[in-house]
């Protein structure tokens, strides 16, 4: 059977696939359609600020007066953005990265490498933060930043499944048949590597979604009045004793969305790497 | 395998017993430390103090924002160190409302002239250590900070014209100050003078970095240095040789909570006893019953900055600034900012209450959305797009920048929000040179004499944000300055206030009041004097009920 | 093997350096002022100016760079451009506080883990298993922050069990109540990497059970108790230990975020603030320190396995 047809197979024969699948589809599906609710997430109102979850606010409201659960749902949009923006642009990178060092090998893997190596040994929260306050507190910028911290760890395991690819037959075969390297790389060597791209890709959302929350809520990262779900907690910890559902709900979501992700990510590497058996 | 695991066992077990044992070695006599966070259970001692009532003993503690970065008067110019020294150090005098308060001075006369004022220190006055605090203390801490290479940030505030005062010491009692030239703002620098041990820091080379600037701080105050855990708390000790009498507390301590969120769960937990609360958090400590809430007045204006110098020249124009000032509404913003009009009176001048030859009463624009829309047509202006900057964290500038993009919005100007973190933010606010911001919600603490306004408002001024350029307002405060007649001069600053309200050079919004929540298990708070920055002005007057 | 520490000790010297340029370079580059956080805005323009240049602000940022440098290789670390002391004081002082807490979690953490991977291994998909495992999954789902503040809100708040903030009671200096502020973020953390942890002894000890030594074993009639623990025990250990040696720098910076929700008085919050004030000769200090710690963890951990399992020489 196709490739794609057994990795549904498998997904689909976990509950715990099968939820995944359905608790993402809910919220993309609700941030798409966050315009629906009567309440604009951004709209002041002194007189109601506070309010425990009622008929009309179904999360409560927060601080400032403003609706929880539409605000929930827009943060959920940014938040997701983010998280495949970041996911996109470390892939884009990593992919490049460790597919010309693997398979041209030489002082070009060297450099590459070596410079890896002093990026890594910088500790990373700290070049997070440094360079949140260098650039511009926009959506750009966070997907940036997180974006270029990433893609370090995809490069090493394309690197090594590239190395490994690089033997095979059939590219041995093409190179003695006098094929360019820019042919061969796109004709045999990345095919050979969607497995490795989509399982880390999955991972890599879980891992973006999670870093842009804690910059938020360290108050690096996404600025208001946008809400995202790290950056509604910021504030959740001074009312906890009197608003705690101001902590729980945007929290709560971060939880099931990451969850998601790498229950969905560990299901896609059983099923994309067969000779390594159920796991 | 087990050798192994053993050996991390100890080594994380022993980084904890480090981390645990650890603390500086500032342990005096350790007499009545360790009293634990906000129990009941405070020391025994019971003598009377002098009102017959009031207990003496137990133990207070602040929550402050950051570590102290320098506990040295002539260094300190953050608002923790600034907090401390309060308790550590006692200044010579203090003003309030006009009166003045003596400690360690018992007099201070200017000479006829005005170009010499003898300064007299009480009798027997000493240092935390025993040793006594004499004019020589005085002399020395005053030469310290004209020395150059001591770095002192007070520095130009001791010379005038070009030229330093001189501190003369007459006997060991007595200082005489010797002025270069008149200048009637002497008193006010020397309230801000606080002597420094000269027995301590006479030999010491580099001042700044003496560890005796953190690290068992010799002062005169009513609290003597106990301990200080950086990153924790920092604790001081009753000093019963205080030069206004035995204070009541056994002993103050400054606990380091530099998450505002943790510290407001610490607060309501009681491991707090006094901190800084927003109007938004007032509710919640309110609700738990164990704290006043006590808002007084700062002397500051909250207001809203327009950058004439932006590069897009909307705000140069004043019919546009007028138009933004009708587009909002002054109460609505208090309300929305500091959730309750009891914080923040509504300002239409730009100088406060406590300054001399205040007046509310000028041009005011305000809350009248139709007016602001016929401007903005006449401007001609098409799509205006403005920025404004608040300081990450902040959240009066948050609220006063959704507040303010919620209702330009209305009238059909787009404003976007861009949050710069504190230091960054503090950077490009006083930039002189930046055009990319048009507007941002700031607050000013000038004093109560209205020269000191202007740096703000003269076109060359060192703190003219807006960029302001009118030379008959330069005219004016150069006039004000030289004026000697009270009445004259109070119309000279009538007049200033009435152009800059014309001109709506800022948008005043309000003078907002401080709010401190204190435990009600604690008293003394009036006689403590609640002051702007430092909240006590002498903290030996609380006491545990 | 000795070639290949001995190389990599050479190679940390220009590692740290360009480290140490690229860490340089990002401050300058960032908007901010550390005199800003110490002025009040009544100060003159001219003292202003006059601490700055004291502290070498004025100058171009090459020529800072250059002038840290020289007082590096003289052993001196520097001073805080905020509060003139010794940086290494300051990184010193804190470092048990972040120490402990992450090495009281990590410790904890594998302790922990590695009975359960097991289990969860040897029992694989019968209902230890599951629960092990979905336990994992939200382990290492869950914001560190979010679980920190919930924790705080039932044993803080509601229970008033144990204390919301800090290292200590004030006043009080024993282990007891350093212990008792420390279990809510010990735990936290703990939880965290407990999850991780736990994955990888599962899913090595699942390869493990394959492997023909181990049929072996049940061949001549062991028990699968003995089988684990004795045998399947150390061929796991491998990858965990690889993890601690990478894990050496974390003891440093893995506690940011939990340090403050804390309180904490570690490294974490002082870089932090340092980042906030642009202070940068504390920013270099711990990136420098951390840097170091993640070499030296990194060699440790390629030493480490290259000793335990001989057949990794092929290293270049």
């Amino acid at each position: 059977m196709t490739r794609s047809r057994s990795v549904i197979r498998e997904l689909v024969s976990s509950n715990m696939g099968i939820a995944s699948m359905v608790i993402l589809s809910v919220l993309i599906v609700g941030s798409a359609l966050a315009f629906l609710s009567p309440h604009d997430p951004n709209h002041l109102d002194a007189a109601r600020r506070l309010q425990a979850p009622n008929a009309g606010h179904w999360f409560g409201t927060d601080d400032y007066g403003r609706d929880i659960f539409t605000r929930v749902l827009y943060g959920g949009r940014v938040s997701l953005l983010v998280g495949f923006a970041s996911m996109l642009l470390s892939m884009a990178i990593g992919v490049t990265v460790g597919v010309v060092s693997g398979y041209f090998g030489g002082w070009i893997d060297n450099l590459l490498m070596r410079a890896l190596e002093i990026i890594l040994s910088i500790p990373s929260f700290l070049v997070i933060l440094l360079l949140s306050v260098l650039l511009k507190p926009n959506l750009g910028s966070i997907v940036i930043i997180i974006g270029s911290l990433m893609w370090m760890h995809m490069s090493r395991i394309v690197r090594a499944e590239t190395l490994a690819l690089r033997e095979r037959e059939y590219v041995l075969y093409a190179r003695a048949s006098g094929q360019g390297s820019a042919g061969i790389i796109f004709r045999h060597i990345l095919p050979g590597l969607v497995p490795v791209i989509v399982v880390g890709a999955t991972n890599n959302v879980a891992s973006s979604i999670m870093m842009e929350s804690s910059l938020s809520f360290l108050g690096f990262g996404v600025q208001p009045p946008n809400a995202t779900w790290g950056s509604m907690l910021n504030g959740a910890q001074g009312t906890l004793t009197q608003a705690p559902y101001m902590a729980i709900f945007p929290g709560a979501l971060i939880l099931l969305t990451v969850l998601s992700f790498n229950i969905l990510g560990d299901l896609l590497r059983v099923a994309l790497e067969p000779k390594l058996g159920r796991r | 395998m087990a050798k192994r695991f053993s050996v991390i066992l100890i080594f994380a077990l022993l980084a904890l017993a480090i981390a645990a044992c650890s603390g500086k070695n500032g342990e005096n006599n350790g007499a009545g430390g360790g009293n634990a966070a906000g129990s009941t259970n405070e020391s025994a001692s019971s003598e009377a103090g002098s009102s017959g009532e009031i207990k003496v003993g137990g133990s207070l503690i602040f929550g402050v924002g950051a570590d102290p970065l320098e506990l040295n008067p002539i260094y300190a110019g953050d608002r923790v160190s600034l907090t401390i020294n309060q308790a550590l150090f006692a200044p010579l005098f203090q003003v309030n409302n006009g009166e003045k308060t003596f400690y360690l001075a018992e007099s201070l006369t200017p000479s006829e002239d005005g170009r010499t004022y003898t300064l007299k220190l009480k009798d027997g006055l000493t240092w935390h250590d025993g040793q006594p605090l004499t004019a020589d203390d005085v002399v020395f801490t005053f030469d310290a900070i004209l020395d150059e290479k001591q770095n002192s940030m007070f520095r130009s505030n001791l010379i005038l014209g070009g030229e330093p005062i001189r501190a003369v010491k007459v006997d060991d009692r007595t200082v005489e100050f010797r002025l270069p030239q008149v200048n009637p703002a002497f008193e006010a620098t020397l309230v801000q003078l606080t002597p420094i041990p000269k027995h301590i820091f006479e030999n010491v080379a580099n001042i700044e970095q003496s560890e005796k600037n953190l690290y068992d701080v010799v002062g005169s105050g009513p609290f003597k240095f106990k301990e200080y855990k950086p990153g924790e708390y920092l604790t001081l000790e009753r000093f019963d040789g205080y030069a206004l009498g035995k204070p009541n507390l056994d002993s103050i301590t400054y606990r380091i909570a530099k998450d505002s969120n943790a510290a407001l769960l610490a607060l309501q937990n009681g491991e707090l006893n006094v901190y800084y609360v927003n109007p938004q958090d007032v509710p919640t400590i309110e609700a738990t019953g164990k704290f006043e809430i006590l808002p007084y007045s700062e002397g500051r204006l909250a207001y809203l900055l327009f950058n004439e110098n932006s590069a897009n020249g909307l705000l140069a124009k004043k019919e546009i600034r007028q138009a933004i000032s009708y587009a909002l509404s002054r109460e609505e913003m208090i309300q929305t900012v500091y959730s309750s009009g009891e914080y923040a009176e509504p300002a239409k001048s730009f100088v406060t209450p406590d300054g001399l030859f205040w007046t509310n009463d000028v041009a005011t624009y305000d809350n009248d959305v139709e007016k602001a829309k016929e401007l903005l047509a006449a401007a001609g202006t098409s799509n205006p797009k403005l920025t404004f900057i608040i300081s990450s964290g902040n959240k009066a500038m948050e609220a006063a920048a959704l507040y303010v993009q919620q209702k330009l919005k209305a009238v059909g100007i787009t404003v976007e929000i861009q949050s710069l973190d504190a230091s960054a933010f503090g950077q490009k606010f006083a930039d002189a040179s930046a055009t990319d911001f048009d507007l941002a919600y700031s607050g000013y603490i000038m004093g109560y004499d209205p020269d000191a306004y202007r740096i703000l408002y003269e076109s060359d001024g060192d703190a003219n944000y807006t960029h302001y350029n009118n030379p008959k307002v330069d005219e004016l405060f150069d006039q004000g300055a030289r004026e000697p007649d009270p009445e004259k001069r109070g119309a000279v600053y009538q007049e200033l206030q009435e152009i800059i309200a014309e001109d709506a050079v800022i948008y005043p919004v309000a003078y907002t009041k401080t709010i401190v929540a204190v435990d009600k298990r604690f008293g003394g708070i009036e006689e403590a004097v609640l002051k702007p920055v430092v909240i006590f002005e002498d903290p030996s007057k609380l006491y545990l009920k | 093997m000795r070639q290949l520490i001995a190389k990599r000790l050479i190679q940390t010297i220009p590692l740290l350096f360009f480290v140490s340029v690229v860490c340089f370079a990002l401050i300058k580059m960032a908007p901010g002022d550390p005199v800003m956080s110490f002025v009040t805005p009544n100060m003159h323009k001219e003292d202003i100016e006059r601490v700055r240049a004291n502290l070498g602000l004025d100058k171009p940022a090459h020529v800072q760079y250059w002038l840290w440098l020289k007082e590096l290789l003289k052993g001196n670390l520097g001073y805080s451009l905020v509060n003139h002391q010794p940086v290494a004081k300051l990184i010193l002082e804190r470092l048990p506080a972040t120490a402990g807490l992450m090495g009281c979690a990590i410790l904890l953490a594998v302790i922990l883990a590695i009975p359960l991977g097991l289990i969860a291994g040897a029992f694989h998909n019968k209902w230890v298993d599951r629960i092990i495992t979905f336990m994992s999954y939200i382990g290492i789902s869950v914001p560190v922050f979010w679980l920190a503040i919930l924790l705080i809100y039932l044993f803080a708040v509601k229970l008033d069990w144990l204390p919301s903030m800090g290292m200590r009671t004030i006043g009080v200096n024993s282990a007891a109540d350093v212990i008792q502020h420390g279990i809510l973020p010990v735990s936290v953390l703990a939880f965290s990497f407990l999850s991780s942890y736990v994955r990888y002894v599962r899913s090595s000890t699942i390869g493990q059970l394959r492997e023909d030594y181990v049929q072996i074993q049940y061949a001549y009639g062991s028990i699968r108790r003995v089988v684990l623990f004795r045998h399947v025990l150390k061929h796991v250990l491998l990858p965990i230990i690889t993890l601690l040696g990478m894990s050496l720098a974390d003891l440093v910076t893995g506690a940011i975020v939990t340090e403050t929700v804390f309180s904490w008085p570690g490294i974490g919050s002082l870089g932090v603030t340092a980042i906030r004030g642009m202070d940068y000769p504390i920013i270099m200090g711990i990136t420098l320190f951390s840097a170091l710690l993640l070499i030296i963890g990194n060699l440790l951990a390629d030493v480490l396995y290259g000793y335990a399992d001989p057949r990794i020489h092929t290293m270049r």
